[in-house]
């Protein structure tokens, strides 16, 4: 129902409006100027209708009141007069101070009904251009940035990993390097890496990227590419710092898991909902992959035992103990103290009786 | 800071180069002879020779040469390729300990290790030689499908030649590396790499110094030996029919056969015409034999085409997962002394629409990319290197499983995933009160175990005892570094111990069986004479 206010100084009047409108409309009804201007901020009507004459002052300044507040833009507002045609208080004055309709009083209900029912669906059209216009904003935006991003000039510099930059004491996070790998690396990068492993756990995969999570694909294995000439392994190897080269590599990983998944439009589109529902999963790697944990046996070390117990677990699967316990014999025989045997036969000889 | 070189240890031939300056070059010896047949000569008084020397000599002491160890390095003893060539060589291959497969000289016994160790000595001299200074640090390339075992093996071997491997490349990557290094491409190329024991092929996206591999295809079973061994088997055949003799119960003969062979083989990229004469090839009833027999290029065409054929298969297979049309690929990069042969290049136009890239020695194009990577590894860090920087963006060849129950495998990473990458899994006890959990570790891309190469073992021991099957949480977590090769790593996931656990290469292993005094004993004389 819409909210509608009616502003009207006359009670027997306003006792009309209401009754006629208040079985399609919410309404809320104010006596004078002052309580207008009040009821409208407390209540946020769409529809208002005043009445020009009102105790306290002209409604006319009532709808100059409301058009000056921020809220006051998309209302409907009718107003209703006595003497439209007067020079200053009149129509003109009154659609120029964001009137958007009036009508002439005493009114006629049709006519009144007709003019509320115009309105009404100016709000209903006004809210669906909103619509369009909120969708076109957003089909816009990428071509927008595709744009950008062929305008830019040949040297696109990326962003780093979108990390905070944490103080950190190099020679603990890199326990034993030297004070030349440190000026050759860089203080500043070997801070970023030590930062970001620190993090690893909070950065998705777009900030390990250093791109925005609209970013289309092209630009993002750019950026990977990039941030593959400080991260990739190899330009460590040779400094031999067992923690340099450790978390590098971890990084690493975690970038190239991000570009393959960011890459593939099905895994993107999987991994943007995980982020959605922001469980706190970030890294994919964290996340326990498929059912519960594999059973292990202790495993037979004899290969040729292992052979007739795997021959035996097959023929368990089809339902055969007896050719089950025939090749468990078989493996004991090559394996006399194996567990895992020894407990498979127990089973086959159970079921066997 | 010690220059870094670049060895491509191949099947049959090796190459080292180095960066001078701007530019790679590869580093001939002190004949000009730029690359080295990968085959060492063992003599009764401990000398050794390696090399060309080696080579030439190969036909006449047959028992104490070894070539194509490449072929069996980092395999068990009881692996197929081991058995297969076993079959086929003349010298004594036995088990080692642990499966490893050793080769019997003199009574010695050297593992495929040591072998390629004693080449990669070899290699590393003629570095020496050249630069005047000593070399310690080194980039070795491996085929693309190489597993965890062989990638090891081959890296123990560098340390056993002293040494210090940076690190383990792809050769299809090198090659890459070499064509496309500072030369500011953006395009997708395809490395298609005919060696002497394997063949495989790499899509690769360059874009700026970065080196994308997309995907990667091949067998193991396809090489330029293969082709040699067609060329043997016609001579065989014939001579079967001709003089109701079977070469193959000679294998001295059989040896001077393939030898002639791939001189023939090598000849006909040229000629049009090749004589293969072997004097006193073999004794039958009527007396001594000669070989004469020749083969014209259409008739090796003949014979070659379909074992040529089979690589645009795994051409199909590669641009498939890279999903890539043969028309977009822009340049095709040939690698291995197999693609000299015209027909192939010709094949390959054919199947690519377009003319390989020429512009590199199919042979040398892997050191110099090895040796590329050598030196940025060695600059990377200091300030200003930036212009000359290059990131390979490897993947693993291989899915990396661990053993289920009924003879089963898992899959824990898939092949072609982006190396360096890590998984962690949770593993759990199946029965109650049981104290360790084994994990067998396999490479390879079927479901079941006995078609999988096992890597190695993972021991938890001392879980608690006190617990029911289902109670224990271990965290195992699975990495590949940028070597390709394989670390495993376990923990507690309830006390956040890291449990003991050990990898271990069960039932392989790769190491060296020599010390490193007595590889170096009975070094390389090149000025040994020819022994008859």
């Amino acid at each position: 129902m819409l909210p509608t206010l009616i502003v009207d100084s006359d009670e027997k009047r306003k006792q009309i409006y209401q009754k006629m409108l208040q079985r399609s409309f919410k309404i809320s009804s104010a006596d004078t100027l002052k309580e207008g201007l009040e009821f409208f901020l407390r209540d946020k009507p769409l529809l208002v209708l005043i009445v020009a004459d009102l105790e306290d002052g002209q409604g006319i300044a009532l709808v100059k009141q409301i058009r000056q507040l921020k809220s006051g833009s998309s209302a409907k507002i009718l107003l209703a007069g006595k003497d439209l045609n007067d020079e200053i208080l009149g129509a003109d004055t009154a659609r120029k101070l964001g009137a958007d309709d009036l009508i002439q009083l005493p009114y006629k209900p049709d006519k009144l009904r007709q003019k509320i029912k115009t309105l009404v669906q100016q709000l209903i059209a006004q809210r669906n251009g909103k619509k369009e216009q909120a969708a076109k904003t957003t089909v816009k935006a990428p071509d927008a940035l595709k744009n950008q991003a062929f305008k830019k000039p040949a040297k696109i510099t990326f962003k780093r990993p979108l990390v905070e930059t944490l103080k950190l004491d190099l020679s603990k996070e890199f326990a034993g390097i030297s004070a030349e790998n440190i000026a050759a690396i860089g203080e500043e990068k070997l801070i970023e890496i030590a930062s970001l492993y620190q993090q690893l756990d909070k950065t998705d995969y777009y900030a390990l990227l250093g791109v925005l999570p609209a970013t289309n694909a092209g630009v993002i294995r750019k950026s990977f590419f990039k941030l593959s000439k400080d991260y990739h392994p190899d330009r460590y190897a040779i400094v031999g710092n067992a923690q340099l080269s450790k978390k590098v590599a971890k990084i690493f990983k975690c970038m190239s898991e991000a570009y393959q998944v960011i890459l593939k439009p099905e895994k993107r589109k999987a991994y943007d909902e995980i982020l959605a529902k922001d469980e706190g999963l970030r890294l994919l790697t964290k996340s326990r992959e498929n059912e519960g944990p594999k059973r292990v046996d202790a495993s037979i070390t004899n290969p040729q035992a292992r052979k007739f117990y795997n021959l035996a677990v097959s023929s368990i699967g089809e339902g055969n103990y007896s050719a089950a316990k025939i090749n468990l014999s078989l493996a004991l025989s090559m394996a006399p103290n194996d567990a895992t045997i020894v407990a498979k036969m127990a089973e086959v000889e159970k079921k066997l009786q | 800071m010690d220059r870094v070189i670049g060895i491509d240890l191949g099947t049959s031939n090796s190459c080292v180069a180095v960066v001078e300056g701007d530019n790679a070059i590869v580093i001939p010896d002190s004949e000009g002879k730029r690359t080295q047949p990968s085959i060492v000569s063992f003599f009764p008084d401990g000398r050794r020779v390696v090399g060309h020397q080696a080579k030439e000599q190969m036909v006449y002491n047959p028992q104490n040469t070894v070539y194509s160890a490449k072929r069996m390095i980092g395999r068990p003893f009881s692996s197929s390729e081991v058995q297969t060539f076993r079959e086929l060589a003349p010298y004594n291959i036995i088990e080692g300990p642990n499966s490893s497969v050793l080769v019997e000289l003199f009574g010695e016994n050297y593992s495929m290790t040591d072998i390629a160790a004693l080449v990669l000595m070899k290699m590393k001299k003629i570095a020496e030689d050249y630069l005047g200074e000593s070399v310690s640090k080194a980039v070795i390339t491996v085929p693309a499908n190489f597993n965890d075992g062989q990638r090891n093996a081959t890296k123990l071997a560098g340390e056993a030649a002293g040494l210090d491997v940076l690190k383990v490349i792809n050769e299809p990557t090198a090659a890459a590396l070499a064509y496309g290094f500072g030369q500011s491409f953006d395009q997708r190329i395809a490395v298609y790499d005919f060696g002497g024991g394997t063949f495989d092929v790499t899509i690769l996206q360059i874009s700026d110094d970065i080196f994308e591999v997309v995907s990667t295809a091949g067998d193991t079973f396809l090489g330029g030996d293969d082709i040699d061994n067609l060329i043997v088997k016609m001579i065989v055949n014939s001579y079967w029919k001709n003089y109701n003799v079977d070469l193959r119960s000679d294998p001295v003969a059989l040896l001077r056969v393939r030898y002639e062979a791939e001189k023939a083989k090598r000849r006909l990229s040229s000629e049009d015409q090749a004589l293969i004469q072997i004097p006193s090839l073999i004794t039958t009833e009527e007396g001594v034999v000669d070989l004469n027999v020749s083969l014209t290029r259409d008739n090796f065409n003949n014979i070659v085409q379909d074992t040529i054929q089979k690589s645009f298969v795994i051409c199909d297979e590669a641009m498939k997962v890279a999903r890539t049309h043969v028309s977009e690929v822009e340049s095709v990069v040939l690698v291995g002394g197999t693609t000299h042969i015209p027909l192939l290049r010709n094949m390959v136009e054919e199947y690519f629409g377009r003319k390989p890239f020429w512009g590199v020695n199919p042979d040398e194009v892997v050191a110099l990319g090895a040796a590329i990577q050598g030196s940025i590894l060695a600059g990377a860090t200091s300030a200003g290197s930036a212009t000359k920087d290059a990131v390979l963006l490897d993947v693993t060849s291989l899915s990396l499983n661990v053993a289920t129950i009924g003879g089963r495998v898992e899959r824990i990473i898939e092949r072609n995933t982006p190396i360096p990458v890590e998984k962690t899994r949770l593993f759990t006890t199946s029965r109650d009160y049981q104290k360790e959990v084994r994990i067998r570790i396999y490479q390879g891309e079927s479901d079941k175990e006995r078609d999988n190469d096992l890597i190695g073992m993972l021991e938890l021991t001392e879980l608690d005892e006190r617990a029911l099957r289902g109670e224990a949480q271990i965290e195992v977590t699975f990495e590949i570094d940028t070597n390709g090769i394989v670390q495993v790593s376990a923990r507690d996931a309830l006390t956040g111990h890291e449990t003991s656990a050990e990898i271990d290469l069960y039932g392989i292993n790769h190491g060296s069986s020599m010390t490193a005094e007595q590889l170096a004993e009975g070094s390389d004389d090149s000025n040994a004479p020819d022994v008859m």
